[in-house]
């Protein structure tokens, strides 16, 4: 039970912990204000709160499959919010270190700080909206029997302890690396958690039969199994998947190519520039 | 890195907190195999009970049509969902598979394979953990059965004994942290409080008694940085000092020998007046410069004391009465008597230049009011005029350095070099007071108020004598 209870949150926080470090690791080398997150840690604890009250209702929307278009719906906004944070950083990529070094101090013409603001809200809030619904449903589930909800409170606070110590960590160890350096771990973050999260847009459709399943590519479940904690935590870093079928890999390309674009073209630009 | 405190509270809280979760899940694992291995060395316990007790009766029993029912007594009261108790129920089945003996919630068929060994079987809606054991003597079979989810419940209950208080200790292991980090970094906080505290001033060494090592090379840097702003200080006086002696002299000497030429010269050649002008305004310049230096916050060394403004005003305007006269102007003076913490020098120079502004900027007939009034614990000194005023924005440029507002184009006669309101502004901040500039209530003109917090009764008390008097 305890055991159930660490993994699941350790899970949920652990991909919304990352998500939050980065991004605010991110306003801290532009040289934002960090109150943002706030605005972002409001609005996720309320819409989680909101979708675990009407989760039945939820479910039974659009014919029982109301759970899996809410869901493909917040995968799909996280991952357009990713690109809009992507498309801002990229200019920086390319950038000497010299001009980095500056960046906190200067507000580079290139960069709308408000849109980037936004998208990090809503990339931090509908990530939280997400994740926290599903430990709001069960550890609510425990409200009713006592005997059990010690053990479920207990893991739960130790699977959001240690996802949060990790966030805190991994914050730390991200904002004394060089702003050049972070601009890069970023973009590759940006595209691996966009290709995670299409996988899973398309795991929601495969699962209510919008999209046809069918046999899975591959199996690396021998290699890592995904429901071991080195699974897990890969799930939680890039959404992985031990047996994915061709349509889940068609969607992770169809997220990480606008970026993968965005990327070469701002190479080509910096190129041509200095050509 | 925005404050070290935080930076290692929650860095340390996070470090502390993984291992310690850490510790917990591997302790909670662990715990659960040895609670698992117990459990089922009590389940073995009770084989041998069964083995003292019913192997004796093996031929009375296999000679019954129906297996015997046991009612074992309740050990819990009904509806107890306590996790305390652990439900046990048991078979005894012959070596031919025929049940002889069972416990209340038992079923009437044999619940497994008679293999000897540990199982697990559904049974009564729900799944049980069974020990399939031989009795002795060839007498059968003993097949004990607990539930799997009360004896994992009863297990964990135990285990999370040992491990809720490492959750709950977390919160407080955190304050504790905060706290023992504030004591820790107190000396950091004394040391920029004595830097905040002083007087811009004060160059004395910082007193590196009792201070931690760590911070020892700071002081000691802040201290050799101290001793070279000092000198560098006094060098820079000495220069004020020896150049104002060093202007002053031929400056003077120069307005001696044009006053002479002018005499001597008949008729005097447009030329020389215009020299004269020039002497003029060369000889305010440096006075003004030298002023301003004065009065900067570096080298402003004197002591505030309770000085009274009114007096203060009072004694300006008697002193401006022929500049006043000249040019017809009309004054009016009214106010409570104020008193501020100030340096009386600087406040005269305040004043002067307000005033001299006033007397400046008017036409001739024109009309001038200064107030002095008491606002609670606030001083207000206001002096209006009808002259141009200022216009809305250009009255914060007005202070700047050598700033004239449209080239100074009055004819007053007096000349201008923008230095008098850059030196107002500094006296004003020297006195950690606010200026601002309104328009007057006459038609046109300009309202200077300068708010000053007032004299606390205390050091009114024992008012410095030569303060007053001025």
């Amino acid at each position: 039970m305890m055991v159930d209870a660490i993994l699941l949150v350790l899970r949920e926080v652990l991909e919304a912990a990352l998500i939050i470090t980065i991004l605010m690791v991110m306003s801290r080398k532009l040289g934002f204000s960090l109150h943002w997150i706030l605005v972002a840690l409001v609005m996720g604890t309320l819409s989680s709160w909101a979708l675990a009250h009407y989760a039945y209702t939820i479910a039974d929307a659009l014919g029982g499959t109301g759970q899996e278009w809410t869901n493909a719906l917040l995968y799909f906004m996280v991952v357009l919010a990713f690109i809009v944070i992507a498309a801002f950083i990229a200019p920086l990529l390319f950038n000497t270190p010299h001009q980095l070094r500056h960046l906190a101090r200067e507000d580079t013409p290139r960069l709308n700080r408000q849109l980037l603001v936004a998208a990090a809200i809503f990339a931090v809030g509908l990530s939280l909206a997400r994740e926290v619904a599903e430990i709001w449903i069960y550890l609510g589930g425990f409200a009713q029997q006592p005997d059990k909800l010690e053990s479920a409170l207990t893991g739960g606070a130790i699977g959001l302890g240690i996802g949060a110590s990790l966030g805190a960590i991994t914050y730390y160890l991200l904002v004394f690396i060089s702003v050049r350096r972070f601009i890069y771990l970023l973009f590759s973050f940006l595209i691996l958690l966009s290709g995670g999260l299409a996988t899973q847009i398309a795991k929601q459709l495969l699962q209510i039969g919008v999209l046809d399943s069918a046999a899975p590519l591959w199996d690396t479940s021998r290699l890592v199994n995904e429901h071991s904690w080195l699974g897990e935590l890969l799930y939680a870093l890039i959404g992985y998947d031990s047996s994915p079928s061709a349509i889940q890999v068609i969607f992770y390309w169809l997220a990480v190519t606008p970026l993968i674009v965005i990327g070469i073209w701002q190479w080509r630009r910096r190129k041509l520039a200095h050509a | 890195m925005k404050s070290i405190r935080v930076f290692l509270v929650i860095l340390l809280v996070a470090i502390i907190t993984l291992a310690n979760f850490a510790a917990a899940v591997r302790g909670y694992l662990g715990s659960m195999d040895e609670a698992e291995k117990l459990f089922n060395q009590r389940l073995l316990q009770q084989v041998d009970l069964l083995n003292y007790l019913l192997p004796g009766r093996y031929q009375e029993f296999s000679q019954n049509s129906a297996p015997l029912v046991y009612n074992a007594p309740a050990k819990a009261a009904p509806g107890d969902t306590s996790t305390r108790v652990a439900d046990l129920q048991f078979q005894w089945v012959s070596n031919e598979g025929k049940l002889l003996m069972r416990s209340t919630a038992m079923p009437d068929e044999v619940i497994s394979d008679l293999r000897s060994g540990y199982q697990f079987v559904n049974f009564n809606h729900y799944r049980w953990h069974v020990l399939v054991a031989p009795a002795v003597n060839n007498s059968g079979w003993y097949l004990l059965a607990e539930r799997d989810d009360q004896r994992y419940r009863l297990a964990e209950s135990m285990i999370l004994q040992a491990v809720t208080p490492m959750v709950i200790a977390i919160p407080i292991i955190g304050f504790v942290i905060w706290w023992v980090l504030g004591i820790g970094v107190r000396p950091v906080a004394r040391l920029t409080e004595e830097f905040h505290a002083r007087e811009a001033t004060d160059l004395r060494a910082i007193d590196q008694q009792d201070m931690p090592a760590e911070l020892i090379p700071l002081a000691q840097s802040a201290n050799e940085l101290l001793r070279r702003l000092g000198a560098s200080f006094m060098r820079e006086q000495r220069f004020a000092g020896d150049a104002a002696h060093e202007l002053r002299t031929p400056i003077a000497a120069l307005n001696i020998h044009c006053e002479n030429l002018l005499h001597e010269l008949q008729p005097v050649p447009e030329s020389a007046y215009k020299l004269q002008q020039g002497i003029k305004r060369m000889s305010y310049l440096v006075e003004q410069i030298l002023l301003l230096n004065k009065t900067s916050p570096d080298h402003f060394m004197s002591q505030f004391q309770p000085v009274n403004l009114t007096a203060l005003v009072k004694q300006v305007i008697v002193g401006a009465s022929d500049a006043l006269s000249h040019k017809d102007l009309q004054i009016e003076f009214d106010g409570d008597t104020c008193w501020v913490n100030g340096d009386a020098a600087a406040l005269e120079t305040l004043i002067n230049n307000l005033l001299g502004n006033a007397i400046k900027y008017s036409s001739a007939n024109g009309q001038i009011v200064v107030h002095t009034w008491r606002r609670g614990d606030q001083v207000v000194l206001e002096v209006m005029d009808n002259g141009p005023g200022i216009p809305a924005d250009q009255r914060e440029r007005v202070f700047d350095r050598f700033y004239r507002l449209h080239g100074d184009r009055h004819n007053s006669g007096t000349p201008g070099c923008g230095l008098g309101l850059s030196i107002v502004k500094q006296v004003v901040d020297l006195h950690q007071a606010r200026i601002n500039l309104t328009e007057s209530s006459f038609p046109t003109g300009l309202l200077v108020q300068v708010t000053f917090s007032a004299c606390s009764p205390q050091s009114l008390s024992a008012p410095n004598e030569g303060a007053k008097e001025k």
